[in-house]
């Protein structure tokens, strides 16, 4: 997947691109070994030359899926390795510029992916329900204890997401795809939530399912009514395992 | 039975960015800074003008709020642990280039934000609304009953949005930072930190008290609290504290002038790419910015007869700034000592006191990149307190309280 978003004001616009790379493996029929690992890459007004890009943090995930009826079930447990990493030297504004930026493109979601200098722990699980149609209702959450490892990030704080989101068939080869999230924030955060929408389209082709979709941070802090007016653009390939 | 296995990539696909809208700066009404809701409004709207997302492990920082006199306690507890330190060469050294005064100290001043450098506790204590402590990384409300008019919450909300600035940089790079090769490589980064504090302050006032500096023109206001410096240099203290007063304008400046050409991102690259001499600072009004060079300079001469030890010796680089304050003090007139202290391409300071530490002298040596104007020298040497000595592109400065005179060992690799 593929998150960008720009950010216009007076004098300056900067655009961050943040490449999401994953791959899945059925190891058996019912279990499955995620990798997913982000990177980070900032221009703006002061050209590419002056570039900054950055590492994410890797996470490897083991799934358990199961099917009943008409609900598909998936749970399992990841790991990051903390190479995200963000020097506190005279550039590290960019640097928290880059990673703050990514992570507010996503609404928060999935956060330890891109925060600096911790590693997390999430559980995740994921619930389909398919209707007459090709309808399909979906919930997906996760909790995660993210531990400071080094550069002043001490400490555990546990963070927690939870989505709800349709596939609405619109024709043979094209869903849109209404979600809705909200992330429970570290306990230093000002505002303990953040809740965001994201509306994607999703077009299926012989060569696989393609998404775009926009993201919309709906309130403090990042809200674009009442907040820091952050959003992201996703471009991106679903896996079909 | 044989078992399939699958793998699955998610491929990227090429996009080209658009830009977004402007972001929406929330509206921030005068509130009582003492009131967290008052609080996190300024949190925000500093992260706004900043350009900034927000951290999500890092939000507010804990902010304590105190009464005057448990902060006027603390003053006293600082003061009383200064004075505790023991003797040393730079006391007497500094009062004798005039770099303090009598009637003020090095222990005094330069410890808040309120600006002054030389403000007595009373004045602390009256003027000081908040302050960011990076070793406990909190921010202290100072609790003035008194204050309450609508312009006192606004300079109240002005400094909470200066120290708030504070608490980002703390995320951002080490404000506890003490690994300074000297006082020169030590202001130039102090002035980054206070300028950029004061930049945003700058943005914040701007909006808060609609000021209507338009934001394509911000070098506007650090020009004009610099030249108000200038042009009242004898307000501002001993050179010493003047210079301490001086980076907050000649960082803001720097700053604002990467605003007005770049914006945040400006903002943000100049950072990466901030001066470690604070010649680097020293913009005037033409915007030409000085050559910064690598500060090499010839050691300053030796006074033998003070039989220097570690403990009675010291040696540093005091930089363009304190030379021009160093200046200004002397009586040289702005515009001769600036365009002189930009010239600056190194300086070596020693300070000696014998081993009683009843005798001090000092040597300072400054080059520059031109020769200085002769006036520099008539007017340093006017008093008869200090030797100069004009050689070329350098200038030394000796100075003692020796009852007899002293003899300077120059370094004989010196000129």
């Amino acid at each position: 997947m593929l998150g960008t978003t720009a950010e216009s004001e007076p004098g300056s616009t900067s655009v961050v691109f943040s490449p999401l790379l994953e791959g899945a493996y059925e190891v058996f029929p019912d279990v499955l070994l995620d990798l997913a690992w982000g990177f980070g890459w900032l221009v703006d007004n002061e050209g590419i030359g002056e570039s900054t890009a950055r590492a994410g943090n890797p996470m490897l995930s083991g799934f358990y899926r199961t099917q009943f009826n008409a609900w598909h079930i998936r749970a399992g447990l990841g790991i990051t390795a903390p190479l995200a990493h963000q020097p506190l030297e005279m550039d590290g504004r960019l640097y928290a510029f880059l990673f703050n930026q990514t992570m507010a493109m996503n609404g928060m979601w999935s956060s330890w992916l891109w925060t600096p200098d911790r590693m997390a722990v999430p559980g995740i699980a994921r619930a389909d329900y398919s209707l007459a149609g090709g309808y399909v209702l979906a919930a997906e959450g996760a909790i995660a204890p993210v531990i400071g490892v080094r550069n002043g990030a001490s400490g555990t704080d546990l963070l927690g997401q939870l989505a709800l989101e349709a596939r609405l068939p619109l024709g043979t080869r094209f869903e849109l795809c209404p979600r809705l999230q909200t992330v429970l924030l570290p306990k230093t955060s000002v505002d303990r939530l953040q809740s965001a929408f994201e509306l994607r389209g999703s077009l299926k082709t012989e060569h696989g399912r393609y998404f775009a979709g926009v993201l919309f941070n709906l309130d403090q802090p990042l809200g674009i009514f009442s907040g820091l007016n952050r959003w992201g653009f996703h471009l991106g390939k679903e896996i079909d395992l | 039975m044989k078992r399939a296995r699958h793998l699955a990539l998610s491929c990227l696909a090429l996009f080209a960015a658009g830009t977004g809208l402007a972001c929406s700066q929330p509206s921030l009404t005068t509130c009582d800074i003492a009131q967290r809701s008052c609080q996190q409004d300024i949190y925000y709207k500093v992260l706004s003008l900043r350009g900034d997302a927000i951290d999500p492990f890092d939000g507010l920082p804990p902010v304590t709020v105190i009464s005057e006199d448990a902060y006027r306690t603390m003053l006293e507890q600082e003061q009383a642990s200064t004075a505790q330190s023991g003797p040393n060469p730079w006391d007497k050294a500094l009062l004798l280039l005039h770099f303090t005064s009598a009637s003020s100290s090095a222990a005094d001043g330069g410890t808040s934000d309120g600006g002054t450098g030389n403000s007595s506790i009373d004045d602390q204590v009256t003027h000081v609304y908040a302050f960011y402590d990076p070793s406990t990384k909190t921010v202290t409300i100072i609790s003035h009953p008194s204050q309450t008019s609508s312009d006192d919450r606004q300079q109240a909300m002005i400094t909470l949005a200066h120290e708030l600035v504070h608490s980002l940089q703390d995320r951002e790079l080490d404000l506890n930072k003490q690994d300074f090769t000297s006082s020169d490589d030590y202001l130039a980064f102090d002035s980054m930190i206070e300028g950029d504090a004061r930049f945003y302050e700058y943005l914040f006032e701007n909006g808060l008290l609609a000021l209507g500096y338009p934001q394509s023109d911000m070098v506007a206001m650090p020009n004009y609290e610099l030249n108000y410096v200038y042009t009242h240099f004898d307000q501002a203290g001993a050179p010493l504290f003047a210079g301490k007063l001086l980076i907050y304008g000649l960082g803001a400046k720097y700053l604002a002038t990467a605003y007005d050409s770049g914006g945040n991102a400006g903002v943000r690259h100049a950072y990466a790419k901030a001066p470690h001499h604070m010649v680097g600072f020293l913009v005037g009004d033409d915007g030409r910015v000085p050559p910064v060079s690598n500060g090499d300079v010839c050691p300053a001469p030796v006074a033998l007869a003070l039989a220097p030890t570690d403990a009675t010796t010291s040696a540093d680089q005091f930089g363009a700034l304190f030379f021009y304050t160093f200046l200004r003090g002397w009586g040289v007139a702005h515009d001769v000592a600036f365009t002189t202290a930009q010239t600056w391409t190194g300086d070596f300071l020693r300070v000696q006191a014998s081993s009683d530490f009843t005798t001090s002298a000092a040597a300072w040596r400054i080059e520059f990149s031109a020769t200085p104007p002769a006036a520099i020298a008539q007017a340093l040497s006017a008093t008869g307190e200090l030797t100069v000595t004009t050689s070329g592109q350098a200038l030394l400065i000796t100075v003692s309280d020796s009852a007899t005179p002293l003899v300077w060992t120059a370094d004989p690799a010196c000129p």
